[in-house]
């Protein structure tokens, strides 16, 4: 059984960081900063027999609100927010056990497709969670 | 009779040509995984390549993403989602992606 990841990731960071819009797509608004939440793959963890245990890899975009040397500093604190909170999210959620989040990668990769180019960050996590159904520990 | 082991035994294990191959072959199959899944805008076909690297002391093999719009296709921008071929490409060659970004 595999668990919505995306959602609960973003569900807990609208929770946890405050003041920034947290979504799986763009905000209507993008003058004020924000995160995009993009399930990117996931696997099977041990046996791959058992569709139970999983490494959901995830990507964490977090968006100055504006460009240039201020955006950036937004855009790293944003993304500092980020990770903070991201440490945390391990326990038991309704619908999954959450055990570890492994970072693999941040970088600063200014989005292009906005003029002038958009601050962001970049931040790639593996969460490894196993389906919860409410009754086993 | 003491057992004294190859302190460089891993670095020459690695440089082997076989090891090197194999390298060469998974690196392969993950390039031509991504060139099916790029979205990009500037659509070359076999952008992806493999570069081998590797000299007598190292094995360094390489995929690369030579499309210059390559990065919004990877991580997406705000017009376009994060279709991420080369990293899907290596999960879906049955290896374990790890990132290790060049360090400024």
């Amino acid at each position: 059984m595999i668990v919505d990841m995306e959602a609960i990731a973003t569900a807990y960071l609208d929770t946890v960081v405050t003041g920034v819009a947290v979504s799986g797509e763009t905000p209507r608004n993008t003058s004020q900063s924000w995160v995009k939440v993009t399930q990117i793959g996931t696997r099977v963890v041990g046996n791959a027999d058992v569709d139970h245990f999983h490494a959901y890899h995830i990507q964490f975009d977090c968006y100055a609100s504006e460009g240039g040397p201020v955006g950036q500093v937004e855009a790293f604190d944003l993304y500092q927010d980020v990770r903070a909170a991201l440490v945390n999210l391990p326990g038991t959620t309704t619908d999954a056990h959450i055990s570890t989040v492994r970072f693999t990668a941040a970088l600063r990769l200014p989005d292009e497709a906005f003029e002038p180019p958009r601050q962001r960050y970049v931040l790639d996590a593996h969460i490894y969670a196993g389906a919860y159904d409410g009754v086993s520990s | 009779m003491a057992f004294l082991p190859n302190p460089r035994f891993l670095q020459q294990l690695e440089v082997e040509d076989g090891t090197v191959q194999a390298l060469e072959e998974a690196a392969e199959e993950v390039a031509a995984g991504a060139n099916e899944l790029r979205h990009s805008f500037y659509r070359e076909p076999g952008a992806v390549l493999v570069r081998n690297e590797s000299s007598r002391v190292a094995a360094n093999v390489y995929v690369v993403n030579t499309d210059p719009g390559g990065h919004m296709d990877e991580w997406g921008s705000v017009n376009n989602e994060a279709y991420a071929p080369l990293r899907t490409a290596v999960s879906n060659a049955g290896l374990e992606f790890e990132e290790s970004p060049k360090q400024s």
